[in-house]
């Protein structure tokens, strides 16, 4: 295909604004799909994805369109995650791309997030098309909107395409807009081949599927091909391009997107961001941009039977195949026994995963506390990274410990900014600054620590701002604070799973909310359990369950055995379900009560 | 083959607000056709069985076997007279306020009587919505023994509302004053869906803390023992000689046959129980002759649970070898060391602490099971 009739292009868009639909309505207009075949929301592949009306991982779709002007044209359609915990696999697409379709919400208008994926369109050159979704709708404020794109982007409205995806309206115009205004890819096929790696799949019966884009040279059907974040080689097995299905293909050539099967058997070998090359005339640099990514967030995950070990085991790896960003590694835990430490990209990644366990393995796991990556400098001048706060060393050896920092960005109606500087104070936020979208709507920036967020932040912010605000970040560095290691005992011994990093002036009132909360949900036993927070060896709160004084059944009457029988025996399983540290038994709740506490 | 039989009537003239057994109110012009319903019964369960059983202990309880006719208990009994051993037990439930019947009873062949005193104070009877008096109690085991019952059993009730330790002293005082041959002391529970459970969700019945609860049982204990009665299962105390068979037979996992509304049966490792209505069972016994609601058979480790539950509600315990189960002797060692149980020469049995968590103790020894 000659390169003046490609156009690679993403659509960006904050969750809910209609994504999916207009990718579907796009199939179906270029008839890359009749309708009969459609199946909502196509390229939303996994059940959890269309569910919760969010793209997890990113596809890509190529679209042969009959302009009027009697042309035919490739549309490339690469499709990114909708969610912050995605931000590298978003960028690393959008680099495939000419273009972006800037999608915006009639009733919703500008959120954070469409801020943020502006920026990131921007820092990408992407040349930005926006467009208004949903003009059809009661609550539509077309005029709103226009005004703040136009503040946004500089844009004037006759720029704007305005559509409904649902209805069909104005996808006719968007077509004409992608074909005229987003540049054709540029590169040079005689050059050595350079194909980024956007998104990678696996496939049980072929192994790896990586998508890619080529940007130099020519990725040829049983080329000795290499990538250069491994320096493997391998041999292109099979390459083509992407509609519904695999469409085989003799060569890709500069600026075509398509994908490459070549008998890679692990999904970290073949990593989002990746270059790959030809082994007889490698490229001499790869495309700038790559980087591993990392987990952000890590807890533990164990199973409710210690039976379900094994069964845990095999889902966790059975997930990682599809999903390179999940990371495991057994641990044991004193009260909870053998489980896992998993690492997340975010807090959704983390929900999404649990769901998956549950619902495709049918596994009950109990999750611990979600916590981050803290970078300890010891005394003795060792660095070390800690993603368990039960595995922090002592404080005494320690010289200081950093936490991970965020750039966040908070969209709001200005009548709630006092609100949500409040719960950023609270949450040790660092004010940087506040932009006004359009008068009504303000946009603070601050640097706020990954651990404040991981537990209920987002619900606040919206439940302060009746709904309104939107809340978007991404990972600055690590820095230095004053943290330290808050322990929970149980008649004296250390509950290993519920130990916490926190800030040293929020240490007391975490300590006596977790005590507070643990009393009323561990039941009353043989004898007195004393729960404790402790730093080190201060004890820093205090509560009591008061043993049994008197649990007996006065009479056991007329013969009837069976009543009193079949009583013990769903106390005896409920004993089971129980969780002993020491002579004490835990219920499960106790392990969740942290992810319930008001703070 | 010895059995123990159990005939429930379930006749009562009042509710009482705690009580969560199957009983009737205003009913007792149906008494008639249930006795002959009982009797039809009977004979349909004696059949089944091979070899003639013979009754080592009667029992009538309820409800309350006192409320009807005593000629129609006598019925009863003389349906099954030539099954009923020599010496057998014979136990009928009775309230104060019918003690216009007793002789009669005695006459028929009743040769102990258990009378639901509850307190022998005003105020806890009242508290408890019991109709007699602690003076019409009084008067009812006075007549009991003026017409020649030697063997009487009196039922107490600890920890009615409002109830304090010292008024709970009076009412124990004033029991062993009688001299009764058995004493049982129930701590009062709160049944589900009973009047009493109802008001106490609605935080309107006033029952003793736990640790007044405690101590009025451990105070029991004391005086009773004092008083020259043996504890020999958690609720009961007796004089020497006075154990109540027909429940010891219930704890020590014997057979037994169990007649009318709601009675439970054990036989041949199988446990029944009839329906709980008394129409329904009426209208069961008079068309097919029956009125079983369920039953189950004992899974060996069920057989094994209710061994050791039955077991440690005795006083004289368990046998040691109960215990040397490999699932069950690690929680065993760890409820000893807690001093919640302990050896007497081969038996096992609760401690002082450990009967008041008799339940727990139970529950946490079988746990791995």
């Amino acid at each position: 295909m000659n390169l003046q009739n490609i156009r690679n292009f993403s659509i960006i868009a904050h969750i809910d604004h209609g994504k999916s639909t207009l990718a579907d309505r796009l199939l179906e207009q270029t008839q890359t799909l009749s309708k009969f075949q459609m199946q909502d929301q196509v390229l939303d592949s996994m059940d959890l994805e269309r569910e919760r009306g969010i793209t997890i991982k990113s596809h890509a779709i190529r679209m042969d369109y009959t302009a009027p002007d009697g042309q035919i044209y490739e549309l490339n359609l690469i499709d990114t995650p909708g969610h912050v915990d995605f931000s590298y696999e978003v960028s690393r697409s959008l680099t495939a791309c000419e273009g972006a379709l800037l999608l915006v919400d009639a009733a919703q208008g500008v959120e954070a997030q469409t801020v943020s994926n502006v920026l990131l369109a921007m820092e990408h050159d992407l040349f930005i098309i926006p467009v208004i979704n949903k003009i059809d709708l009661p609550g539509a404020e077309v005029d709103r909107v226009v005004m703040q794109l136009h503040d946004l982007l500089g844009v004037e409205e006759e720029e704007i395409v305005k559509i409904s995806a649902k209805e069909g309206i104005g996808i006719d115009k968007l077509l004409t807009a992608i074909i005229d205004e987003i540049p054709p890819p540029e590169g040079n096929p005689d050059a050595p081949l350079k194909a980024l790696i956007f998104d990678s799949i696996f496939d049980q019966y072929r192994g790896v599927v990586a998508y890619v884009r080529v940007f130099d040279g020519v990725l040829k059907k049983n080329m000795p091909i290499r990538l250069f974040s491994t320096h493997q080689n391998y041999d292109a097995e099979e390459i083509g391009t992407l509609k519904l299905k695999r469409i085989k293909q003799q060569s890709l050539s500069a600026g075509e997107v398509g994908y490459l099967i070549a008998g890679i058997k692990d999904l970290e070998d073949a990593r989002v961001g990746d270059t790959v090359t030809g082994s007889a005339n490698p490229a001499p640099h790869p495309l700038p941009g790559y980087k591993e990514v990392k987990s952000m967030v890590f807890a533990g995950l164990y199973p409710v039977s210690s039976d379900d070990f094994e069964n845990l085991r095999s889902a966790l790896e059975k997930l990682h195949l599809n999903d390179a960003s999940l990371s495991y590694e057994p641990e044991t835990s004193t009260a909870l026994g053998f489980g896992f430490r998993c690492g997340f990209l975010g807090l959704l990644h983390m929900e999404i995963v649990q769901e998956r366990l549950d619902r495709e393995f049918d596994i009950d796991i109990i999750t611990t506390v979600p916590n981050v990556e803290y970078r300890v400098r010891l005394t003795s001048g060792e660095q070390i990274d800690v993603q368990n706060p039960a595995e922090m060393p002592p404080a005494g050896n320690i010289e200081d410990i950093a936490e991970p920092m965020l750039d966040a960005q908070i969209l709001v109606p200005s009548e709630y900014v006092g609100n949500i500087m409040r719960i950023a104070q609270d949450r040790r936020g660092h004010y940087r600054t506040t932009e006004y979208i359009d008068p009504t709507r303000a946009l603070l920036r601050y640097d706020l620590p990954l651990s404040e967020i991981v537990l209920d932040f987002y619900d606040r912010l919206k439940s302060v701002s009746r709904g309104y605000a939107s809340f978007d970040y991404e990972y600055k560095k690590h820095q230095a604070a004053d943290l330290v290691k808050l322990d929970l005992l149980i008649n004296g011994e250390p509950l290993d799973a519920l130990s916490a990093i926190v800030h040293r002036d929020k240490a007391y009132e975490w300590g006596r909310a977790l005590c507070q909360k643990l009393k009323l949900l561990i039941p009353r036993q043989l004898f007195e359990v004393v729960i404790q927070a402790a730093i080190g060896a201060k004890v820093i709160s205090r509560e009591t369950v008061r043993p049994f004084r008197k649990n007996v059944t006065a009479k056991c009457y007329g013969g009837d055995i069976t009543r009193k029988r079949k009583l013990l025996e769903r106390q005896k399983e409920g004993k089971k379900r129980m969780k002993q540290v020491g002579a004490v038994e835990i219920p499960q709740e106790a392990f969740l009560a942290v992810l319930q506490m008001e703070m | 083959m010895h059995l123990g039989l159990y005939i429930h009537i379930p006749f009562c003239h009042s509710r009482c607000p705690y009580c969560d057994f199957a009983f009737v109110v205003g009913k007792n012009h149906m008494a008639n056709r249930y006795t002959d319903a009982v009797i039809v019964e009977m004979q349909n369960r004696m059949q089944a069985f091979g070899t003639p059983p013979v009754f080592n202990t009667l029992y009538f309880g309820g409800g309350t076997p006192s409320a009807i006719p005593p000629g129609q208990l006598n019925q009863i009994t003389a349906s099954v007279k030539s099954a009923i051993a020599p010496d057998a037990e014979i136990t009928a439930e009775a309230n104060p306020n019918d003690h216009k019947h007793f002789e009669k009873l005695y006459e028929y062949g009743i040769n102990r009587l258990s009378l639901g005193v509850q307190a022998f104070t005003d105020r806890a009877l009242k508290a408890l919505g019991r109709f007699h008096t602690a003076s019409d109690a009084i008067v009812a085991f006075q007549a009991a023994r003026d017409v020649g019952f030697e063997n009487i059993s009196i039922d107490l009730i600890y920890g009615a509302p409002g109830q304090v330790p010292e008024e709970w002293a009076k009412s124990l005082q004033r029991a062993i004053e009688l001299c009764p041959e058995h004493i049982s002391v129930y701590g009062l529970t709160i049944e589900p869906q009973t009047n009493f459970a109802r008001r106490f969700q609605k935080g309107q019945l006033d029952v003793p803390p736990e640790t007044d609860q405690a101590e009025m049982y451990m105070y029991a204990i004391d005086r009773l023992e004092a008083a020259g009665y043996t504890h020999y299962e958690i609720s009961n105390f007796a004089r020497p000689g006075f154990a109540s068979r027909h429940n010891l037979n219930y704890w020590h996992d014997r057979p037994y046959l169990g007649i009318g509304l709601s009675a439970h049966s054990y036989l041949d490792n199988c446990r029944s129980w009839n329906v709980r209505d008394l129409t329904t069972y009426m209208q069961h016994i008079e068309a097919t002759g029956y009125a079983v609601e369920r039953e189950e058979k004992l899974t060996p480790t069920q057989h094994f649970l209710e061994r050791i539950m039955l077991g440690l509600r005795q006083r004289q315990g368990l046998q040691a070898e109960f215990l040397s189960h490999p699932k069950i002797h690690k929680q065993y060692i760890a409820m000893v060391n807690q001093h919640l149980l302990e050896q007497i020469d081969n038996r096992i049995r609760l401690t002082r602490r450990g009967l008041l968590l008799a339940d727990l103790v139970c529950t946490e020894l079988v746990r791995e099971l």
